[in-house]
């Protein structure tokens, strides 16, 4: 069977085109805020590590606040993903409503870490939650909180 | 015919080609200079020196045994790309962060200092 063209075809694939245009979109946005934190495990000891020494390998800290008789100092990076899709039919220069359905999903994941001094500026206890470890679609759409 | 599939084909990848592409930088500006850090001396220089040389802090914290001052400037980078089916967005903000630590007569004991605003990139999303 030959394959022919003719110019009702042409203009048939550039409208459904053009159609399209307007009825589906997906997007992917992708927004981080913040170094990749790393957690030098041996120059963190607790009982030992002062502040002036994890000052010295880590910087300076993203927040620090006072928590009971500590401070508390945080290292973090927030990295967030949405996948939005957009499904509608432009029909609003023939009737004056638009059909349109969209769906997305946000998710923000943090990597934390987190350094409790005591008043003599010694490291009392420490913890890091690495959240982008996690993967998109499952921690997404899994019922666990 | 041949000459016909050749345009048909350049139509479509043309209409599916088109749209727009969009980078953007904002910068929160705090005018502190780090390398005026070698001015200052644990256990001796103090707050308002500090602020004399830094100028105001972008925060101030107290802590369970002095205050922490906060300097704090961004730079975020962004980039959009559209396309006929496909959007893409993308952006990244990263700090130059110093921080004085205090005791409770003011004097300094510590400081961090973390530049990192030169590492926000434009790109698209991985």
């Amino acid at each position: 069977m030959d394959f022919r063209i003719n110019s009702l075809f042409v203009s048939m694939v550039i409208l459904i085109n053009v159609l399209l245009a307007g009825c589906v979109t997906y997007q992917i946005s992708k927004y981080v805020e913040g170094d990749e934190v790393v957690v030098p495990q041996e120059e963190l000891v607790v009982g030992k590590t002062t502040l002036e020494e994890a000052l010295s390998v880590l910087g300076a800290p993203d927040k620090v606040a006072k928590v009971g008789l500590e401070n508390l100092l945080v290292y973090e990076r927030a990295l967030l993903y949405r996948n939005r899709i957009k499904v509608g039919i432009p029909v609003s220069e023939l009737i004056r409503v638009n059909l349109s359905m969209a769906g997305y999903g946000t998710l923000v994941r943090y990597d934390s870490l987190a350094l409790f001094f005591n008043t003599e500026s010694i490291l009392s206890h420490k913890t890091f939650a690495e959240g982008s470890s996690h993967p998109y679609f499952k921690t997404l759409f899994t019922d666990k909180q | 015919m041949r000459v016909k599939l050749y345009i048909l084909t350049f139509l479509m990848i043309t209409t599916l080609l088109s749209g727009c592409l969009v980078i953007g930088k904002n910068k929160e500006f705090q005018p502190f200079d780090s390398t005026e850090l070698g001015q200052l001396v644990p256990g001796q220089t103090d707050a308002t020196e500090v602020t004399e040389i830094f100028g105001a802090p972008s925060k101030v914290v107290e802590l369970a045994n002095g205050s922490a001052y906060v300097y704090k400037r961004t730079v975020t980078k962004g980039t959009i790309c559209w396309l006929v089916l496909l959007t893409f967005g993308n952006a990244e903000k990263q700090h130059d962060r110093l921080v004085f630590f205090f005791d409770l007569e003011d004097t300094l004991t510590h400081y961090g200092l973390s530049l990192d605003a030169d590492k926000a990139e434009y790109g698209f999303p991985d």
